[in-house]
C-alpha cells in the first residue's frame, strides 16, 4: 500500500526536478531581467500601479535584476534540496518564490505550467507540514490529483465540442503555425496523412476526455498515466512545451495513490 | 470590463483552457520607417528558436517565445476591450513591452511601426515611433 508520506515524498522529489529546471533556464535568460530589456522591470511594475505602496516597493526591491538572479540562485538550490530531502520548508519557499515569478512576468511566464507548479507546491507544503494529521495529507494528495484530472478533461473538452477536431484539420493547421515551431517533417507528415492526422486527433481527444477514468483503479492509472507521459514528449517535442512534462509528471504519484485508495 | 489585476493573479487561479480551436495566433510584424520609401515592407519581429534532444530539460528562449506569445494575446485582448481604435493602448503596459520588443529587433535608433494582425486582419497598427522615444 503507498503511503501518503511516501506519496507526498515522490511529489516532491519530481517537483524539485521541475523546479530546478525552470531556475536554470530563467537564469540562461537573465539578460532579459535587466532594466533596459524589453520585459525589464522598469516597464512591467506599472502593472501593480493598483498594488498598495508597501507590496509595490517590496517588489521594486526583489526585482531588481541582481536580486532577482540571486533569488533564482536560491530556487535552484532549494529545488535540488526538495529532491534530495522533502521537506516543508523548501517546499515552501519554492511556493513563495514561484509565486513572485509569476508577478515578475506579469502573471505567468509559461501560462499553465506556472498554475500547475502552484497547484502542486501548495498542497504539498501543507502535507508535509503535517504529515501525521489524520486528513490532511490524503486531503492535498486528492487536490493535486484532481486539478490534474481537470486539467486534461477540460482541454479534453474544448476539443470534443468541435467537429473540425475530430476531422484532425485543426490538428495540422496547429502543427503548422509557425510560432511553435514543429518540426516541418512532423508538419508536413500530418498535413500530407489525413489519416493519420485523424488519428492522432482523436487518440488526443478520447485520452484526455476520458482521463478521469485514472481514478478508478491502479491498472487504469498506470495506463493513463503512461499513455500521459507519451503525451507530454511528443507536446515536449512537437511544440517546445517541455515545462508541462515535467510539472505534469510531478502530479502523477498523486494520481497513483488516489486510485489505490 | 475584468479587473485589469486580475491577469496578475492568474497562476492562482488555473483554468486549464489549454486549447483553442480557433487556434489563430497573434503576429507582430514591424517596419523600419525611411522616408525615400514610406511603404517599407513588413517582417515579422519574434523568431521561432531551434529545439533539439535537450529542449526536452531546458528549453529557455523557446519558453520566452511562449511568453511573447502570451503578450502579443494580452495586447490583443486589450485592443479588443477599448475599442477598434485602441485609444488608450498605447499607454498600457503591453503595448510598451510590445514597442519595445520591436525595437530590440532593430539596429539603436531606427524609427519603426509594428502592427498587430490576427489572421489576415490587422488588429493593431502603432504609430511610428522615433529613436528618441522611450518605451
Amino acid at each position: 500500500m503507498m503511503t501518503e508520506v511516501f506519496a507526498l515524498e515522490c511529489t516532491a522529489r519530481l517537483a524539485g526536478v521541475a523546479l530546478a529546471l525552470q531556475a536554470v533556464e530563467m537564469l540562461q535568460l537573465r539578460g532579459r531581467l535587466r532594466p533596459d530589456a524589453p520585459f525589464g522591470w522598469k516597464r512591467v511594475r506599472s502593472d501593480f500601479a493598483g498594488f498598495p505602496s508597501p507590496i509595490r516597493a517590496g517588489f521594486d526591491l526583489v526585482f531588481q535584476e541582481n536580486i532577482f538572479s540571486g533569488l533564482l540562485g536560491l530556487q535552484l538550490t532549494l529545488a535540488v534540496m526538495l529532491i534530495g530531502f522533502p521537506h516543508p520548508v523548501p517546499a515552501g519557499l519554492l511556493f513563495t518564490l514561484a509565486l513572485l515569478g509569476s508577478f515578475r512576468w506579469r502573471g505567468a511566464f509559461n501560462g499553465a505550467a506556472d498554475a500547475m507548479t502552484l497547484v502542486v507546491l501548495g498542497p504539498l507544503t501543507l502535507g508535509l507540514l503535517r504529515p501525521e494529521h489524520p486528513w490532511l495529507p490524503r486531503a492535498c494528495l486528492w487536490y493535486v490529483a484532481v486539478q490534474s484530472v481537470l486539467s486534461y478533461l477540460v482541454a479534453g473538452i474544448a476539443k470534443a465540442r468541435h467537429r473540425e477536431w475530430w476531422s484532425g484539420r485543426t490538428l495540422v493547421a496547429f502543427l503548422s503555425l509557425p510560432d511553435y515551431g514543429a518540426p516541418a517533417v512532423l508538419a508536413r507528415g500530418v498535413r500530407d496523412r489525413p489519416a493519420v492526422a485523424r488519428a492522432l486527433a482523436t487518440m488526443t481527444g478520447a485520452f484526455e476526455v476520458l482521463f478521469p477514468l485514472a481514478l478508478i483503479g491502479p491498472a487504469s492509472a498506470l495506463a493513463f498515466m503512461v499513455a500521459g507521459v507519451m503525451f507530454h514528449l511528443a507536446n515536449a517535442a512537437a511544440l517546445g512545451l517541455n515545462r508541462f512534462f515535467w510539472i505534469w509528471l510531478a502530479t502523477y504519484p498523486a494520481i497513483w495513490y488516489c486510485a489505490r485508495s | 470590463m475584468a479587473s485589469p489585476l486580475l491577469p496578475l493573479f492568474r497562476s492562482l487561479i488555473p483554468s486549464w483552457k489549454l486549447f483553442d480551436v480557433a487556434g489563430e495566433l497573434p503576429v507582430l510584424e514591424a517596419r523600419v520607417s525611411l522616408t525615400s520609401a514610406p511603404e517599407a515592407p513588413w517582417w515579422p519581429v519574434l523568431s521561432v528558436p531551434s529545439r533539439g534532444f535537450f529542449s526536452l530539460f531546458l528549453n529557455p528562449h523557446g519558453n520566452l517565445r511562449l511568453a511573447q506569445l502570451t503578450l502579443l494575446e494580452r495586447l490583443l485582448d486589450e485592443v479588443q476591450e477599448l475599442g477598434p481604435d485602441g485609444a488608450g493602448v498605447e499607454a498600457g503596459t503591453s503595448y510598451r513591452i510590445t514597442r519595445a520588443l520591436t525595437a530590440a529587433s532593430l539596429p539603436a535608433g531606427t524609427p519603426f511601426q509594428f502592427r498587430l494582425k490576427l489572421g489576415e486582419t490587422v488588429v493593431l497598427r502603432s504609430r511610428l515611433h522615433g529613436p528618441e522615444e522611450e518605451a
